[in-house]
């Protein structure tokens, strides 16, 4: 039994690493096709089969930020990092980028299991009050967002514009929505300025790890942040790490490598939570953890124990992993014409809207990325696109 | 090109405004074609009421073809037994029904 589940861990930090490493395949992808093939797995025990799920949406939560920061190619949960990521990766940091998001991956994992009591014992009575709570808070982020910027009017703008691009996208039979909408907004923009601006990332520096710190007051006001807002996402629908990491760093003074943190711990919080909230209160806030309530029916304690065992192990295996890969991807990016590289990225981003999404998702991918575009060469501050997620999700919880 | 790009986003946000509020709806005689299409897609659907239920704040009908029906309409006379015509969208969270939109019968 150990090492069946030994073998599922493996397994699973396999298959995180590839589709953390491929923009457009995601976990969820991987987890339908496993729970849609249950029948095949017949000989397999159920909780082995979780632990391969489990395993793969950790060690993706750790690697995805490799493609968004060192190729400009976001995923659903890592493009925040983009901006910032791209940010020092013109400065020729961007191995140090990756590592700061690393950084919150990992301390993510005790969060996790301190965490873990507290919503067995609250989350049950809080779970309808935070519901409640939720659309004003961020109907509250949202006037914060438009209103803290110079040209708040320009804001608005590009607020509503991308709020009901949203909305439009949610509506609309388009397949796989997030991936034209986000590889739009936050991808495709910024590589398409990049290649006008023909800016040149300096040769990419790989510093030791003990060099790469956060301040003091950095961790703890990121690390405060990420420990509020990710457990308060984690179970809710229409919420995710990237909203969570919104209203964190809206909160807090900003600086980048303090955001790069930020979105690494939120990311694993909001994934490792979704277990614990599906056995707290039967709700599964993301695929994965619907594939495992599916799979495993009832979560019993033991199984409880078992995951957590398996996203404690996944996440330390997969820290040394993404230095690892980090390091490689660092290596070959100075190697290699940026120029090309980019239109390489555009080129392969753009093939696999096409590949996963329909003519209506290419209509969206084509919109978002001019959006994104409109806002970079405005100024506004590219936080505003986050409306397009926003928005729907405070109609969501005002509608239900 | 920054107003290329403004003009690029008005164009997209109207082509797809115009078909989310205009575009005809798919006609559907059973279950089996829901699961070929995506969510939210409009479709229209029409048959005899043969289950209903009552929540507090919604309703969920079946059809003689099997095709689940959910709508906020609970203050509605009863529909079982009755033919109806229906247009609505596709949605596959949890479990596979229409959202009804317009309701004839």
């Amino acid at each position: 039994m150990v090492i069946e589940l030994l073998i599922a861990l493996l397994l699973g930090i396999i298959a995180g690493t590839f589709t953390g490493l491929s923009p457009g395949i995601h976990i969820n992808l991987v987890a339908t096709i496993l729970t849609a093939s249950l029948a095949y797995f017949s000989n397999v025990p159920l909780i082995s089969l979780a632990v391969f799920i489990v395993s793969m949406s950790i060690t993706h939560t750790f690697i995805d930020f490799i493609p968004s920061i060192f190729l400009g190619a976001p995923e659903e949960d890592s493009f925040l990092s983009l901006l910032p990521g791209h940010q020092l990766l013109l400065e020729g940091k961007g191995y140090e980028a990756f590592i700061l998001t690393l950084y919150g991956s990992i301390f993510a994992i005790p969060v996790i299991l301190i965490f873990t009591p507290i919503f067995i014992f609250t989350l049950p009575t809080l779970y309808d009050l935070i519901k409640t709570v939720m659309p004003f808070l961020l109907i509250f982020l949202s006037l914060y967002i438009v209103l803290r910027e110079d040209n708040f009017i320009l804001s608005l703008i590009v607020f509503i514009l991308a709020g009901f691009l949203g909305l439009f996208t949610f509506n609309l039979p388009v397949k796989e929505p997030l991936l034209p909408l986000l590889s739009g907004l936050f991808g495709l923009s910024g590589l398409i300025i990049s290649l006008k601006s023909k800016s040149i990332p300096k040769k990419q520096s790989i510093v030791p790890l003990k060099k790469i710190k956060l301040e003091k007051k950095q961790f703890l006001r990121y690390g405060l942040a990420s420990f509020i807002f990710a457990p308060l996402c984690s179970f809710l629908p229409g919420i995710g790490s990237s909203h969570a990491a919104t209203l964190g760093s809206e909160f807090v003074k900003q600086d980048t490598r303090g955001f790069l943190f930020l979105v690494g711990s939120v990311n694993t919080i909001i994934m490792g939570l979704s277990y614990v909230a599906v056995y707290t209160i039967n709700k599964s806030r993301t695929g994965t953890a619907a594939a495992v309530k599916e799979i495993l029916k009832n979560i019993s304690s033991s199984d409880l124990m078992i995951i957590l065992v398996a996203i404690a192990l996944s996440g330390v295996i997969s820290f040394f992993l993404a230095i690892f890969i980090s390091k490689m991807f660092a290596k070959f990016l100075n190697k290699i014409n940026y120029y090309f590289l980019t239109i390489t990225v555009i080129i392969i981003l753009s093939l696999i809207n096409i590949i996963f999404t329909n003519w209506l998702g290419l209509l969206v991918l084509l919109t978002s990325a001019s959006l994104g575009v409109f806002t970079i060469l405005s100024n506004s501050r590219r936080i505003n696109l986050m409306a397009a997620l926003i928005l729907p999700a405070i109609i969501y919880y005002l509608t239900n | 090109m920054k107003k290329l790009a403004l003009i690029l986003t008005l164009i997209g946000m109207m082509l797809l405004a115009t078909h989310l509020y205009l575009s005809k709806p798919m006609e559907i005689s059973s279950q089996n074609q829901l699961s070929k299409l995506q969510d939210n897609q409009k479709v229209s659907v029409s048959g005899k009421v043969i289950e209903e239920k009552i929540y507090s704040t919604s309703r969920t009908l079946i059809l003689d073809n099997n095709i689940t029906l959910s709508c906020a309409c609970k203050n509605l006379q009863t529909l079982k037994g009755i033919n109806i015509s229906v247009i609505g969208v596709l949605d596959t969270f949890q479990k596979t029904k229409i959202n009804i939109l317009k309701i004839k019968w």
